[in-house]
């Protein structure tokens, strides 16, 4: 639905985006990772026909964004990372101008902005001025306004910002519904944990290059990180790591503190094995627990940190 | 040990002006020395008070004759160069004060920064202390640049020392006067056009419309206005008196206060600073507390109402209708409530009628009074055509709304004949107030009915030319400001700056001065007195068109009522045409310079 081919920019000297490759598949939600300046926002600004690019090509369900701009405009709902709203106008005024705006038929609009305003759960501000909403019903409305037209793509440049937790958390269910409606979604933010949740694919960009894109398995098989258990026992912890360190498939075994750190080798997951030698050898186990790969970690291990 | 640290700190200026302006004056002091804005307006100010010095200077030494003839011609042009950069000063001056501190508080208070200034140890006064004098060191350094030219004319040339003192005080106080009011006004408004507008016509008010109506009252009470105090306290006629007091020596002239003035101004503009540092505690106040516009507008319902009044009514949806853009800017209205739209009309109209009332007698009998009202209301409507015409996309972009637009099926020409449309509407009401002065006294038998119509054609011409440019500018430049100010130096360029070089290689190529009067017959404000001149007064209005004599400037010079309606037209279509394709530039760049 999306695919970029060595999309570039540059500001003069400064390289904003250099020789971007993406491609994102119709349906999927897409989060879009990288330190502040690292060329997120540009490289939806250019997906949004806001900026042209310096080299390569951006496409849209086969639409150039450079050539075929109002085409792609169709397909395409941006929310920017700062969203500045007709304080003079009402909430139902504000979604029909947009609606308007997008050439929308008059006879059509109403029954669209209702549509919206209840998806979004502002049926019940639909005349209030929209500079008296809160920041959170904002968010909401900027949200209502990129569904307006019915886009295919949703390209939004962190929505959840500012947000208090109820609100990020009403943004995340609304992300999945548009999710299940179809649309195929851009999303960058900077709270990794709730891209994790919400989020098929990643891309990691830093200093304008993509470092990294795919899902968090293959992120995890990019690292070579594997399988880690952290164990606790009742007593004997140190008879117990010796016990867990004899057993096949164990890359490593570490006490930390009170508990015991299991590294699986590449390809092996014993958790069932380790349960059961433990049993079998009188230690009284208080607990097994997985440890998942974080994407904050994940995104910490691949970038340097470093900003144009 | 250095002798600055064994004076004790009190004695030093630079801990008083600490003291007075905090660090805010510092911080101020160092973005103005990054900003470009400011060396383009020293280099500006620095190329047009050149080409003054020089058109004067080749005016008043071009004659030839004796060395006693010489010497003579040298001390006049010393006087008139001394005056014109005096005057020069005194007119810039205020408006670079208006113009630099339109930005002083909206900036803190859009940027959220009023509120976290607060709670620091740096007071309300130190913010509005150290707004002002930063603005002020500005434009301080713009008068020091001419001050060696002035000592050098004052040696050679015979100015009095008093006149170049008492001129400087005096634009010195009336930049002071005119900067406060600039940020009194900043504190309320965004929009650095709105505050300048907002200044402008406060001062215009205060010291044209009020001074004319009390001079129409001495007419009849023969009280001289320069005698009395109102004179004493408007810095125009301040100047006026010194550059008279210098040019002759009438002794009348010799008792004018000017000291007392210029303590008058500097009471006036204190008094106005006391107001600011209250209203900007109120608002930083306001921002601490996270309280909203909407906020601020219940609480004002609820102060005027009483705590127990009912929630202001939600109002009716409006439902659009035709181009959105176009809804949506003839919906916007320029004073943001219907009541003080009316508040503003009944008041501009009110005093309007006042003006008529006072100088009724000249009305009915002079045509000069007529040409001073169509000039100064057509120069308010070039004004507000100009302002609204390049803010129209710059707001916009300053509000985060801009790129939302550019994301819908929009084309840049739909955006662009909204904008368009949204300029015409809001300047309407300024261009009625011309309409309606016109067709009163066309109805009442003091102005020819043809007057009207040429008026209509100068006036779409100069519209459409500058509601064009201004979208340019608009389309190029991200701040309002930037975008006015480029706009409005267009039309200063175009219709007084050019006139001027004109003169000036006029003079130096062919010691004639009529090359100026080419530029002239393009100018919307010369066409305007050209269509006044000859027909109003009752005589002139009671002529057939057949007998309508049009004096134009030279290279037309005079001409019937047939050939002058084809200048006009020529000229409108001309300027219109211009208007255009500045329109299909900025269409061309809508997209490209979208952020």
């Amino acid at each position: 639905m999306i695919e970029t081919i060595k999309l570039s920019k540059y500001y003069g000297a400064l390289a904003a985006l250099v020789d971007l490759d993406l491609a994102i598949q119709a349906g999927d939600i897409f989060g879009f990772i990288g330190p502040n300046g690292a060329g997120k926002t540009t490289t939806m600004r250019i997906l949004a026909t806001l900026l042209a690019p310096t080299r390569g090509s951006a496409r849209i369900d086969g639409l150039d964004v450079a050539t075929q701009g109002g085409k792609v405009r169709r397909l395409v709902g941006y929310m920017p990372d700062f969203m500045g709203v007709y304080d003079d106008l009402k909430v139902f005024e504000y979604l029909e101008f947009f609606a308007a705006a997008y050439g929308i038929p008059s006879f059509k609009r109403k029954p669209i902005v209702e549509g919206v305003l209840e998806l979004t759960d502002l049926g019940v501000k639909r005349t209030s001025l929209v500079d008296s909403l809160s920041r959170g019903m904002q968010q909401r409305l900027g949200l209502a306004r990129v569904l307006i037209h019915d886009p295919k793509v949703l390209i939004l440049d962190e929505p959840a910002s500012g947000l208090d937790p109820r609100a990020r958390i009403e943004i995340r269910e609304l992300l999945r519904e548009l999710k299940r409606m179809g649309k195929t979604i851009m999303i960058s933010s900077h709270i990794l944990s709730e891209l994790a949740e919400l989020c098929d694919h990643f891309g990691i960009i830093e200093r304008g290059r993509l470092v990294f894109s795919g899902t968090l398995a293959e992120i995890r098989q990019r690292l070579g990180v594997h399988g880690k258990v952290r164990v606790r026992v009742a007593d004997r912890t140190e008879e117990a790591v010796q016990a867990l360190s004899a057993l096949p498939g164990i890359a490593s075994v570490q006490q930390v503190g009170d508990a015991i750190a299991v590294t699986f080798a590449e390809g092996q997951k014993a958790d069932g094995l380790i349960a059961s030698t433990l049993v079998r050898g009188g230690f009284e186990v208080v607990a097994v627990m997985p440890e998942e790969l974080k994407l904050d970690d994940a995104f910490l291990t691949l970038t340097e940190g470093k900003v144009q | 040990m250095p002798v600055r640290a064994q004076v004790p700190a009190w004695l030093l200026p630079s801990e008083w002006v600490r003291a007075l302006a905090g660090p805010i004056l510092d911080k101020e002091l160092r973005v103005a020395s990054r900003r470009r804005r400011n060396f383009a307006l020293r280099l500006a100010y620095l190329v047009l008070l050149t080409a003054f010095v020089l058109l004067v200077w080749v005016e008043e030494v071009r004659y030839g004759g004796s060395a006693a003839w010489r010497v003579t011609r040298m001390a006049e042009a010393g006087r008139t160069i001394t005056a014109v950069i005096v005057w020069f000063q005194f007119v810039t001056m205020q408006l670079l004060a208006l113009l630099v501190l339109s930005t002083a508080i909206s900036e803190e208070v859009h940027r959220r920064t009023l509120g976290v200034l607060m709670t620091t140890p740096v007071s309300g006064f130190q913010i509005v202390v150290g707004k002002l004098l930063s603005g002020l060191l500005q434009l301080g350094l713009l008068l020091a640049v001419s001050l060696p030219l002035l000592v050098v004319v004052r040696v050679f040339g015979g100015v009095p020392w008093d006149f170049v003192a008492s001129g400087l005080c005096i634009t010195l106080t009336a930049a002071l006067f005119a900067g406060s009011l600039s940020l009194y006004f900043s504190i309320g408004s965004r929009r650095s056009y709105w505050v300048f507008l907002q200044a402008a016509v406060t001062m215009l008010v205060l010291f044209f419309v009020f001074p004319w109506a009390c001079v129409m009252l001495g007419h009849w009470s023969e009280v001289e206005f320069t005698d009395s105090l109102v004179g004493w306290l408007n810095p125009w006629a301040a100047m006026l008196v010194a550059t008279e007091q210098m040019s002759s020596a009438r002794t009348r002239l010799a008792g004018y206060p000017w000291p007392f003035h210029c303590l008058a101004m500097t009471g006036a503009s204190a008094a106005l600073l006391a107001v600011c540092v209250a209203k900007v505690r109120r608002v930083a106040l306001a921002q601490i507390a996270g309280e909203t516009p909407a906020d601020r507008r219940a609480a004002s319902r609820a102060a005027r109402l009483g705590p127990a009044a009912p929630a202001a009514p939600a109002g009716a949806i409006r439902r659009i209708t035709g181009s959105p853009v176009v809804w949506r800017e003839v919906r916007t209205s320029l004073t943001h409530s219907r009541r003080r739209a009316l508040r503003v009309a009944a008041a501009t109209l009110g005093l309007l009628l006042v003006t008529y009332v006072i100088g009724w007698r000249d009305l009915a009998h002079d045509n000069d009074t007529h040409i001073v009202y169509v000039l100064i209301l057509t120069g308010l409507g070039l004004l507000a055509t100009s302002v609204l015409a390049a803010s129209g996309i710059t707001a916009e972009k300053e509000a985060g709304t801009w790129p939302l637009l550019l994301c819908t099926t929009l084309s840049g020409g739909e955006i662009l004949l909204g904008k368009a449309v949204g300029v015409f509407r809001r300047s309407a009401p300024v261009w009625l107030l011309l309409a309606l002065h016109v067709v009163l006294f066309v109805m009442l038998g003091c102005i020819h009915p043809i007057v009207p119509f040429h008026l209509a054609m100068i006036s779409a011409g100069v519209v459409v030319f500058l509601t064009g440019t201004g979208l340019f500018f608009g389309t190029c430049f991200r701040r309002t400001t930037v975008a006015v100010v480029m706009n409005l130096g267009l039309a200063l360029a175009l219709w007084a700056v050019l006139p001027l070089i004109a003169m000036l290689v006029g003079e130096v190529l062919s010691g004639s001065d009529d090359l100026w009067e080419w530029p002239l017959c393009m100018n919307p404000m010369a066409q305007a007195i050209v269509a006044a001149e000859h027909t109003v007064r009752s005589d002139n209005a009671a002529k057939a068109l057949g007998g309508l004599d049009y004096y134009w400037p030279k290279p037309v010079d005079h001409i019937g009522v047939g050939p002058t309606t084809i200048a006009f037209l020529a000229t409108m279509v001309v300027y219109m045409f211009a208007g255009w394709v500045f329109a299909v530039l900025a269409a061309v760049l809508v997209r490209r310079r979208a952020l």
